[in-house]
């Protein structure tokens, strides 16, 4: 155990040291004067930039920086003049920690008793409430449930009071539970898989052969271990879910802690650069903290990882190989910040360019076009499903095989159907509703302004419109409806890109390292690893800090930290194919490395690939509507579902029409996408449907 | 027709089972793996439930033990346990009496034992949770139970976890573990399977000398007739759900009545059944292979700086010549380095030292049309039919890859030769439109015989080919490849652990011990009269189908367990387990093969060197 300790210790330094001077190297590169206050003359210019430094080389900047850091001297504040950054971060840490640890704590007892009963039920009307609820959880991320709930319970039933910030335990209440519940949903759901997959193992048979009973069995015996994969992810939930989660709670409730100075400092103008970066160093060491301890519990939850000679398949290596990866890390981020500089020049004409070619006779066509392509595809899709389902199973392929078994999921097939509606929706109904009714649907007419949907007349509200506009209209006198699905077109694209370059690299990257092995493996991993510590929340901030906020730079931020956790799946998935005699035949064969890795390699490792890339759709569409609500995204007068729900917010208490319907299409789409993740994910492994 | 179980007058039937049948409710409908089963087991006495995979014979164990899975239930019959019909009592009582009066051990022990917790704490779980012992007493009891299996330093091994133990002493725990309760009927699914030759004896002697102490009854399940003929009193014989044949030991071996019965004693190959002419061919053939002072060694994570990272030797210095033509065959248990040296010829591996010469051509340097020509003339044929085939791939695919990949004809006179060669290993044409899983383990296997052939190779490496499949399958698929031998000139090296098949196939046979060969001669001589200690014990050790033969054979016993890879004996490998080790000189010289009555051994006591 005690080298195991020193292994994992001398890792956590490594990463730490790497971000810290990424962090360090991108604000190097940035093209911002952090004398500009003292503008004015030029002797105080001089002055400030004496001492600051900034006359020195790179090196020596670098130095100057560790020493500060180690005196826990980050500079001052641009925004709150006089105060240092270390004062300001230092006033708001005791908040966010107390958020944090309440929501995490609670997240976890629910999350672990929710998935444990689940498991034991499974496949009964209970489990199915239990993950048909997770999942409404998870779809609901913090910005659509946090309004919601302030509306409801703050603003129209009046139970909690309205206040700012944490004082007294009732205001406690709603920012806790906001911040826990999708964290909770996502944990039980983990349980639930862990729990389900070590059920089936070979031990467990034993244990009933011992004649304990069900419940020893379940707590006793599968718990310990089928907490396994849940902990490790743990690690990662603390990353995304905190980190951006709590950023979004804190800036709704008002809570003034770590988060919400780091999105004033990110939103202000000039960008408050020192903010960013002290921000951005805690909450990094957060991180990486969170994740070693994740790896110090699981090891005490899993004896045969304690064990000094392992030989196993885990991307430890030697901490040479560890440094080896920092560097090549720190690198490609240089010269991936360079190019995003560069981008960065191009943003307008880029704009431009993207305009024009929306307003040209060939872009009107594509709306149809791209309607019927993907309903030819949605037939073909029925149509193998409906053929698959009438083979018998002995003489079905592989494809008919998984069919049958995802058909059985109704859930999942009923949430294809969805989806494919949604999708075509946004595709196809601005389109006609531009050809029926010849309005521009961002232009409004502004005498029929704020009207409430239709229906709402039942709920007694006045000044209805007609059915005209079926979700209403906003402040504006846009129609509301057709924004929803103009909203959708950018967020549907967003996930689509996400997915196409996240599969492209990650399964090609996953692979080759699986395939090569040993050395070039351990780097790759831990070059993963390192990267997967920086929250991409803060990567993206910083992003763009340098290059403007523009949709292209979403894509590529997005893009650039999707490939990640697909590459560690993918690797995984790679290594166990690679065990397979198949492979060492085609080596003997003679086949070379690239038709191995595509041949052999990469048609295996498919599948579970897919189910993993499925889900993070959904993920990528939420990342761009947090980013849009926080204001980093997309910009007006584009339109996106983050971007509506921000305006819904905004005017939930008078107009809370806006509010339910933009977050409604959102949460029908990312419900539909987990659910056909999840018929996916049961068609494939049938230890999860509970037949053996 | 079902046979009507042989009543035995006497003593008392502890277990009778009477038209059993089970049935498991699967997605594609109700499925009956067990179909009318009637047998009855006497108290201290073994019965055998013998059958191929697919036999229900597993799932009758289970419907016993009411172990069977959410599916499966039983449909009808009844099975009477000291004359109380256990399909009549209530789940909970059934449950009760698991661990008391019917204990059961499985195939795998590693997997079988809880991998997080203590021997100690998986051991007394039972006694102390549901029979509120004192934990004391029960921790007395197991250490008790750990020496009555013969388990050496039990208190030490008490606070170990199970990946800490070797094969052979994880199912010594699962039997002391399950005779806490001390049962009267033990139940085992395949005991011995997973575990080496040697260990096996040790296993089956310990389970016969435990009913011969604690009056057991022993319900045993296997398809190995070698075990049965050793351990059993009584077998039943099952085929596709229903019992086909029902009697003593004596009357199922010398006096078979069904086919199916005959079919399965015909399969299962005999040691000492084949004897050769002794003659050395007079013309020696031209070198095809040769191995020189081969090491692989396998770097283990572990060790920071200031330790050396920890190796394992797989293979610690091999010297082999084959010739053209010839059938070598490699010998040895899990882990004495004969996969690994298979996978090093064909370079796979690098070796650590040493060097492979294929028709006079270093194998591991050579440039890349030596590689590709090298790669033309070498095949491999895998030990796991199903995982050696890409199940994405279709088999006309599959067949032709290896033309595909050197560049050789047309994709139609591909197709052609493909087409031809399953034809020739038994398949059909048509064939090469399906996926591998749509056939069984002995057609796989075929599928990549075939493979191995399309190139018109000189030299195939057979990697316990046909370990994976059915006894059944097993004869035809080893006839299938003694046939294409001759057909296409073949060189094989053969690498098994089942001695009986490397008889009929095998010119030579090298054996293994620890990464190195201790006996190497023809194979008449060093089966027949082998004189390494090593390959003694090893050949004692092979159960013979024969129950007279194996009541009447001396056995010599193995001691201890398998040595660690990692810290090898040092001297000579095999002193720690020799009963013919001497003290001084054993320990401190490492030994090499010298010539000793026509075949080479590695043992300085017996060569008298």
């Amino acid at each position: 155990m005690g080298e195991f300790l020193l292994r994992k210790s001398g890792s956590f330094v490594v990463t730490l040291v790497t971000i810290i001077t990424i962090v360090f190297a991108m604000l190097y590169v940035m093209p911002v004067d952090p004398c500009f206050r003292a503008k004015s003359a030029q002797s105080a210019m001089d002055a400030c930039r004496e001492a600051k430094h900034l006359n020195d080389g790179f090196l020596t900047q670098y130095g100057y920086m560790w020493s500060d850091l180690l005196r826990l001297d980050l500079g001052d504040s641009w925004q709150h003049v006089g105060l240092s950054v270390v004062e300001v971060l230092s006033e708001g840490l005791p908040h966010t920690l107390s958020l944090i640890g309440l929501a995490l704590s609670l997240a976890l007892v629910l999350g672990v008793f929710f998935g444990t009963i689940s498991a034991a039920r499974r496949n009964s009307k209970t489990d199915y409430t239990i993950m048909g609820l997770a999942g409404l959880a998870i779809a609901n991320p913090e910005f659509v449930v946090g309004p919601v709930v302030i509306l409801v319970f703050t603003m129209k039933l009046g139970w909690l009071p309205r206040t700012q910030g944490l004082e007294g335990p009732s205001s406690y209440l709603l920012p806790v539970l906001v911040l826990a519940l999708p964290m909770a949903a996502r944990m039980a759901r983990l349980v639930r898989v862990g729990l389900l997959e070590e059920l089936g193992r070979d031990h467990i048979r034993t244990a009933h052969a011992k004649g304990l009973s069900e419940k020893r069995i379940l707590f006793g015996h599968a718990l310990r271990l089928g907490l396994g994969p849940a902990v490790t992810y743990t690690g990662l939930l603390v990353a995304s879910m905190v980190v951006g989660g709590s950023f979004i709670v804190e800036v709704l409730f008002g809570i003034p802690g770590i988060g919400l100075h780091l999105i004033q400092a990110v939103t202000s103008s000039p960008i408050d650069y020192p903010m960013v970066q002290a921000g951005v160093i805690l909450l990094a060491t957060v991180l990486i903290t969170a994740n070693f301890l994740v790896d110090i519990i699981y090891a005490i939850l899993d004896p045969r990882l304690r064990a000094e000679v392992t030989g196993g398949s885990s991307s430890q290596g030697s901490w040479v190989q560890g440094l080896v990866a920092a560097v090549c890390l720190a690198g490609v981020v240089g010269l991936a910040l360079m190019g995003a500089a560069a981008l960065g020049e191009f943003n307008e004409p880029m704009v431009q360019m993207m305009d024009r070619a929306g307003k040209s006779p060939v872009s009107a066509l594509i709306p149809p076009i791209l309607s019927v392509i993907m309903i030819t595809l949605a037939v073909w899709v029925e149509a193998k499903r409906r053929r698959a389902l009438s083979t018998t199973f002995a003489s079905a392929t592989k494809a008919q095989q998984f069919w049958k078994q995802f058909s059985k999921h109704r859930i999942a097939v009923m949430s294809m159907a969805t989806l494919f509606l949604v999708a075509l929706s946004c595709v196809l109904v601005p389109w006609v509703w531009e050809q029926a009714f010849g309005v521009q649907y961002d232009m409004g007419v502004l005498r029929e302004s704020r009207q409430a949907p239709p229906f709402a007349v039942w709920l007694g509200v006045e000044n209805v419109s007609s059915w005209l506009h079926p979700f209403g209209t906003d402040k504006l006198g846009r129609d509301l409806f057709v924004r929803v699905l103009m909203g959708g077109r950018v967020s549907i694209s967003v996930g689509l890109v996400g997915f196409v370059i996240a599969t492209s690299i990650g399964l090609l990257y996953g692979t080759a390292s699986a395939y090569f092995g040993k050395s070039v493996d351990n780097v790759m991993m831990r070059f993963v690893d390192i990267l997967i510590c920086m929250p991409y929340i803060l990567f993206v901030i910083l992003l763009m800090g340098f290059a403007g906020k523009s949709i292209l730079l979403l894509y590529v931020a997005i893009g650039c930290v999707s490939w990640l956790g697909l590459a560690r799946v993918t690797r995984g998935e790679a290594l166990s194919v690679k065990q397979m005699e198949f492979v060492q035949a085609a080596r003997c064969m003679g086949a070379s490395h690239w038709r191995i890795i595509t041949r052999h390699l990469m048609p295996n490792v498919l599948g579970p690939v897919i189910i993993y890339a499925a889900v993070l759709v959904g993920a990528f569409i939420l990342d761009e509507s947090f980013l849009s609500f926080l204001g980093l995204g997309v910009q007006e007068p584009m339109a996106s579902w983050g971007i509506l729900i921000r305006q819904g917010n905004e005017m939930k208490e008078t107009m809370w029409w806006l509010l339910v319907f933009r977050a409604g299409a959102l949460v029908v789409t990312v419900l539909s996408l987990l659910f056909i993740g999840d018929g996916v994910r049961d068609a494939m492994d049938p230890k999860l449907r509970g037949r053996q | 027709m079902p046979w009507i179980p042989n009543s035995v007058g006497g003593s008392e039937m502890l277990l009778s089972v009477q038209n059993l049948k089970v049935v498991l409710s699967t997605d594609e409908g109700p499925v009956t793996p067990v179909d009318d089963i009637s047998f009855s087991i006497r108290r201290g006495t073994t019965l055998a439930l013998v059958g191929e995979s697919g036999s229900g014979k597993s799932m009758t164990a289970y419907a016993i033990a009411d172990l069977l899975p959410p599916i499966g239930r039983i449909e009808s019959g009844s099975v009477r346990l000291d004359n109380e019909d256990l399909t009549e009592l209530p789940a909970s009582e059934r449950r009760a009496l698991r661990g008391t009066k019917i204990a059961m051990i499985f195939q795998k022990p590693l997997t079988a034992l809880h991998p997080a917790k203590t021997i100690a704490d998986q051991m007394i779980e039972m006694v102390v949770v549901r029979m509120r012992w004192n934990r004391d007493h029960a921790l007395a009891t197991a250490e008790e139970k750990l020496r009555l299996v013969g388990l050496p330093e039990p208190a030490k091994r008490m606070k170990q976890y199970p990946h800490e133990l070797s094969g052979g002493q994880r199912q010594r725990v699962m039997i002391a573990m399950m005779l806490m309760g001390d049962p009267e009927l033990l139940i085992c699914d395949e005991p011995t399977t997973a575990l080496d030759v040697t260990i096996q004896a040790q296993i089956i002697e310990l389970l016969k000398e435990l009913q011969e102490r604690l009056n057991l009854t022993i319900l045993l399940i296997t398809h190995d007739m070698g075990v049965v003929a050793d351990m059993a009193h009584h077998v039943c014989v099952m085929k596709d759900g229903e019992l086909v044949e029902d009697g003593t030991v004596d009357q199922i071996f010398n006096r078979p009545h069904h086919p199916y019965t005959r079919k399965l004693l015909a399969a299962v190959s005999v040691l000492g059944s084949f004897s050769e002419a002794e003659e050395d061919p007079v013309e020696l053939a031209p070198v095809l292979l040769e191995i020189k002072g081969l090491r692989v060694e396998f770097p283990l994570g572990g060790g920071l700086l200031r330790r050396a990272p920890e190796v394992v030797r797989a293979v610690a210095g091999v010297d082999l010549i084959i010739r053209q033509g010839e059938t070598v065959a490699l010998v040895g248990e899990s882990g004495c380095g004969k996969s690994t040296l298979g996978r090093a010829i064909m370079g796979l591996i690098d070796p650590a030292d040493g060097e492979v010469l294929f028709d006079s051509r270093a194998v591991h340097n050579m440039d890349r049309v030596g590689l590709q020509t090298f790669r033309r003339r070498a095949q491999m044929i895998f030990q796991d039919p199903e995982s050696s085939l890409n199940p994405r791939m279709r088999v006309g695919d599959l067949v032709t890859e290896p033309l595909v990949i050197h560049g050789i004809d047309t994709p139609a006179r591909r197709l052609e030769s493909a087409v031809e060669l399953l034809e020739r290993v038994g398949l059909e044409a048509d064939h090469i439109r399906r996926y591998p899983h749509e056939f069984s383990g002995g057609q796989q296997q075929r599928i990549c015989v075939a493979r191995a052939l399309i190139l018109q190779p000189d030299f195939i490496v057979c990697d316990e080919p046909t370990s994976a499949l059915d006894v059944s399958v097993q004869a035809e698929v080893l006839g299938l490849m003694r046939d294409l031998r001759e057909e296409f000139g073949l060189t094989l090296l053969f690498i098994s652990h089942d001695l009986a098949v490397v008889e009929e196939l095998a010119d030579r046979v090298a054996v293994m011990y620890l990464g190195r060969i201790v006996e190497l001669g023809r194979t008449a001589k060093v089966i027949g009269s082998p004189q390494h200690p090593y390959t003694q014990a090893l050949l004692s050790a092979v159960p013979i189908p024969d129950p007279a033969r194996q009541a009447q054979r001396e056995r010599i016993h193995l001691l201890g367990e398998p040595p660690s890879t990692t810290n090898p004996p040092t001297g000579c490998a095999f002193h720690p387990r020799c009963r013919m080790a001497e003290p001084g000189t054993c320990p401190r010289q490492e030994q090499a093969l010298k010539l000793h009555y026509g075949r080479e051994i590695a043992c300085g006591v017996v060569t008298g060197s």
